[in-house]
């Protein structure tokens, strides 16, 4: 028999325990020797740890869990952000880019307080080339911006619905927020980019690799590789795996006429059977499906308006725009609007210039195709105060099914359904579509908050069950999906461990 | 060249006798590749130790646990077409999928088709169209396997609308450690087949970049892959036979364009132009060689040919259109394309002509392409020159005429490389020109130097490339040692990633990159 390793502790003895002022002091010691470094690193104006600024980042307008960071840094230069990351390497600081300015998924959150690197402020339009169609642009660009810029130069950005005014292009790209146009050439907008590595090390993607761009005698526009497909692997990343610092994006050529064609219909199903061919028939450029909660949330022209247009309104309405280019627009609107009005023919639907109940609709989408949300409240918060989002892909001949469910949730969590939006965005041309249901809530009555967070939690349980892809996986998704699948969880982490050594990068999101 | 004791026999009880085998007049038939002659072929050292063929993702699993048990390599390999497959160690089998040749489903309304890594393009587009959708088929030849393409780069005739490296969705990978990573949607609740991308961490970024990882990091053995509407005949409309064959669409969907400009410059704005249009499904700078490689029954037949059509055929670019929509789309595109060609300085070859005829078959290419078998008429062998540096247009000009003509030069001046001294390539625009790719092809014989000399020119146009800041030819396994170095270290983090995946480095060892870089 082997000798007992009997546990060699005197429980008389008190601990060797450090005086508590002398941890008070080390926790004062840590801060001020920290902030003094990320001072020296990005200069004294731009760091701060005062608590109404660090609350400005600890929560965001949605439903995800608060998360408060240490420390607040404005970096100048690419090189200051390459130091920052390497000292935060060397103190496991956690670091979370951020570049818009409302959040409203969790990703900007940190889950372990740290280190929030501003890039909000990084507004430079590198270079617009219109020989190439691409704009390459930092990350605190905002889509007001740069349509502006770019609608000089005849072109135009992707673009998702009405984003907010803050809203970073580039991120916008990086997340791979739905756009509102389903061309398929147009379906993966980014180029290339430059990447600050978790190491703190530059990276560079696509055609971008062989030099920066001041050197490089290529257009920056080859976006595979090098070695494996980096694009892909940062897209909905969420700062994961470094900081991208700048990216060269698509700019398409800016329509000289455009036509935009309403079509109601009391079933989804209709709508979506003639989406499927219009979008086979390669025609037209944004396309998408709102319901009549979301429809009455953008057109209402006030806000007490809302709730009787929302009733007047037909039950979903299909948007669709033509445009016509440099050469011959007229002739390619008229052969284009030709066979939309027949294939509307065919499905038994009558597409109108305009909505009867909301004549403002056509000149409201005119331009507000490819801007901002104009005016203060959001769009998604004028009904209640606030609101979530529930979002993924699918297919289109499934939405209908995912609506039903939805409704079930809200119902069994005595959520009023008409204040449900639902945005049904075709992908490469109706090969899939993102789903998104809106969930509106009165922000100052907890118990209303209470049960539209339920609800968020349960549908997206329910979503995921019945086969909801959540390709963005925020938050409480991030455990959702990845709880679910061992392999890919494994993978992932090992991918982490790589890139990321010291698991720096936004700890704790995409369920790692 | 054999396997570890009981590795043979575990490989036999799993699979059954008839789908394993070691005999050399088999495995010989593995161990030749073109292009590799230069280095590998007739040495009789590359041969695997087996071939086995797996009729499951199954067993697929099973084989590459059986490799990691008994410790031997593997290469998963498609139809076989690229050097990649050849094995680079001893003690390594080839997992050859010729059982796995189903089409799984094909879904219309969603536009895409499931199938696994035997079924090849001809194959696939031959049911896809039954019901009015298509794929772009890859330059390869419809002979090649659809999954083992999109795993490479999924690259094809009709690039210009449906897309270059964007065709997989959902797949199912087999990892070197047995387990199955899905990928897209395939990860999803309900395993489904219709999307690419993964929930959370998106693992496709892994699958493939510009070459892929060439089997280094195990085995896809199912995919679903991208369709698009075709609204043509049900049967790819083929009349005559091969070299005298034209593809029959109907007139008022389908119409060819050739175009002769003065200068490769014009032909590039023209591209540029095309593109910034929107219009057009297919968009090539067409070299003369290529045009009639496809045209001669004969090596005789090209040669004779060659001297009176070389001084016609010069920077002639084949713009197609498509009436997806109906025929109004095609009248509109063309008037749009007779403005671009005016504006441009432009030439039409008209269809009553000489030239014209030579081409006939140049629709049926795009669409169903057969041309790079025919390709080998010339001389035996061929490939290009450099290539395959994915940028803009401009660059892909660039490249061909500063540094990949004046190195095939060099190599015809030796008596190396098939003479042709026209300097057109076949340029490539993708994804309505975003961006660009360019093949400069060469012939060559049989022949050590000649090979050499090829492999030789390959490496230079990559170094060439580097030295200039441009984005170099595919860079393909040990050649990443080249590259990697100039290119922010890539290839540290992709040897730290296939040691992780792979830690016995045995999935295709030399892939994506070596262990180590090569001597010398």
């Amino acid at each position: 028999m082997t000798e007992q390793n009997l546990a060699k502790v005197d429980y008389q003895k008190p601990l060797d325990d450090v005086p508590y002022k002398e941890v008070t002091a080390a926790k004062e010691q840590y801060h001020k020797e920290t902030t003094e470094k990320l001072a020296r690193i990005v200069g004294d104006k731009n760091i701060s740890d005062e608590p109404a600024v660090l609350e400005k980042y600890a929560r965001d307008k949605g439903l995800q869990r608060a998360g408060k960071p240490a420390f607040v840094v404005f970096p100048e230069k690419i090189e200051q952000i390459c130091d920052l990351v390497k000292y935060a390497n060397e103190t496991k600081l956690p670091v979370i880019p951020s570049s818009s300015g409302t959040h409203t998924n969790g990703a900007t959150l940190p889950r372990m307080g740290g280190l929030i690197i501003d890039l909000s402020g990084w507004k430079q339009i590198y270079k617009i080339d219109h020989r190439n169609r691409a704009v390459r642009i930092q990350p605190g660009v905002t889509y007001d911006e740069l349509q502006e810029a770019l609608e000089k130069e005849g072109l135009r950005a992707m673009i998702p619905l009405l984003p907010r005014k803050d809203q970073s292009v580039l991120t916008a790209h990086i997340e791979a927020h739905p756009m509102l146009i389903p061309e398929f050439n147009y379906s993966e907008p980014v180029y290339t980019a430059e990447i600050v590595m978790p190491t703190g090390t530059l990276f560079r993607t696509g055609a971008a690799a062989p030099a920066p761009p001041e050197q490089a005698q290529t257009d920056l526009v080859g976006p595979w590789g090098p070695g494996f497909d980096w694009n892909r692997l940062y897209t909905r990343a969420q700062g994961t795996l470094g900081i991208i610092t700048w990216a060269n994006i698509m700019a398409e050529p800016l329509p000289k006429k455009q036509k935009i064609y309403f079509t109601a219909s009391r079933s989804l199903d209709a709508l979506t059977a003639f989406t499927y061919d219009i979008q086979k028939k390669w025609i037209g450029y944004e396309c998408f499906i709102l319901n009549k909660t979301n429809l009455a949330a953008i057109i209402a022209e006030r806000d007490e308006d809302i709730a009787l247009l929302q009733y007047k309104l037909p039950e979903y309405v299909q948007i669709f725009c033509i445009g016509g280019l440099k050469r011959f627009p007229e002739e390619r609107i008229a052969y284009q609007e030709a066979d939309f009005l027949e294939a509307s023919q065919a499905h038994g639907l009558n597409p109108l210039p305009t909505i009867p109940e909301a004549p403002n609709a056509a000149a409201f989408f005119e331009k507000g195709l490819r801007r901002c949300w104009a005016k203060e409240v959001y769009w998604k918060d004028r009904l209640k105060g606030a609101s979530a989002d529930i979002f993924f892909i699918t297919t289109m001949n499934r939405a209908a099914a995912f609506i039903a469910a939805m409704q079930q949730e809200a119902a069994k969590g005595r959520y009023n359904l008409q204040d449900i939006g639902v945005y049904l965005q075709p992908i490469e041309n109706g090969r899939a579509a993102h789903l998104e249901f809106t969930i509106a809530y009165n922000p100052d009555d907890k118990h209303e908050r209470q049960i539209a967070e339920q609800l968020y939690h349960s549908a997206s349980e329910r979503m995921y069950a019945l086969g909801g892809l959540f390709t963005r996986a925020y938050g409480a998704w991030g455990s959702m999906v990845s709880g679910k699948n061992a392999v890919q969880q494994q993978t992932a982490r090992m991918v982490k461990e790589i890139l990321d050594p010291n698991n720096i990068m936004n700890p704790g999101k995409l369920g790692l | 060249m054999s396997l570890p004791n009981g590795a043979y026999q575990a490989l036999e009880d799993a699979l059954g006798k008839e789908h394993v085998c070691d005999d050399p007049s088999v495995t010989s038939g593995y161990s030749y590749m073109w292009l590799m002659y230069a280095t590998h072929a007739q040495t009789g050292r590359y041969r695997p130790a087996a071939v086995v063929l797996p009729a499951s993702t199954d067993d697929v699993q099973t084989i590459i646990k059986i490799a990691n048990r008994y410790r031997f390599n593997y290469v998963p390999v498609g139809t076989n077409l690229f050097p990649p497959n050849i094995p680079t160690r001893p003690d390594t089998i080839i997992i050859d999928p010729k059982r796995m040749n189903r089409i799984i489903e094909i879904d219309y309304d969603n536009m895409y088709a499931v199938v696994e890594p035997y079924v090849t393009y001809a194959q696939l587009q031959a049911e896809t169209m039954q019901q009015g959708l298509t794929l772009t088929v890859c330059e390869g030849g419809a002979q090649c396997s659809v999954v083992a393409n999109n795993m490479f780069q999924g690259m094809g005739g009709t690039g210009h609308k449906f897309g270059f490296n964007r065709g997989v969705l959902g797949c199912d990978w087999v990892l070197p450690n047995g387990e199955i990573l899905r990928i897209g949607s395939r990860g999803n609740a309900t395993g489904d087949w219709f999307w690419g991308d993964c929930s959370g961490m998106n693992l496709k970024g892994l699958l493939r970049a510009d070459t892929g990882h060439c089997g280094g990091l195990g085995m896809v053995t199912t995919m679903a892959v991208k369709l698009f509407p075709y609204p043509g005949p049900k049967i790819f409309p083929v009349k005559g036979t091969n070299p005298d064959f034209s593809v029959d669409f109907p007139k008022d969907r389908f119409k060819v364009n050739l175009i002769k400009f003065s200068t490769r410059e014009k032909l590039i704005d023209a591209m540029y132009e095309i593109g910034h249009e929107e219009i057009a499904i297919a968009v090539h700078e067409e070299p003369a060689s290529m045009i009639l490689c496809g045209d001669s029954a004969s090596v005789e037949d090209f040669w004779h040919k060659w001297p009176e059509f070389s001084k016609k055929w010069v920077n002639v670019l084949s713009v197609t259109l498509f009436g997806f929509s109906s025929p109004k789309q095609v009248t509109y595109e063309q008037m749009v394309l007779d403005k671009i060609v005016e504006e441009t300085g432009g030439e039409y070859i008209t269809e009553e002509s000489e030239l014209w005829e030579h081409a006939n078959c140049n629709l049926g290419e795009q669409f169903r392409t057969g041309m790079s078998n025919r390709l080998y008429r010339i001389a035996g062998d061929f490939f290009v020159m450099g290539g395959f540096g994915f940028d803009s247009l401009d660059h892909s000009l660039k490249m061909s005429k500063e540094f990949m003509w004046p190195i095939i030069m060099e190599g015809i001046e030796k008596g190396l490389f098939a003479p042709d001294e026209l300097g057109n390539d076949w340029l490539n625009s993708y994804q309505l020109g975003h961006f660009s790719e360019t093949e400069p092809l060469i012939y060559f014989e049989h022949d050590l130097e000649a090979g050499k000399s090829f492999i030789g020119g390959y490496v230079q146009t990559i170094q060439e490339a580097l030295k200039r800041k441009m984005t170099p030819s595919w860079p393909l396994g040990p050649m990443t040692y080249i590259t990697g170095p100039s290119m922010c270290n890539y290839h540290d983090l992709v040897k730290k990633i296939k040691e992780a995946v792979d830690p016995r480095m045995t999935s295709n060892p030399g892939y994506p990159v070596p262990p180590e870089p090569p001597p010398g």
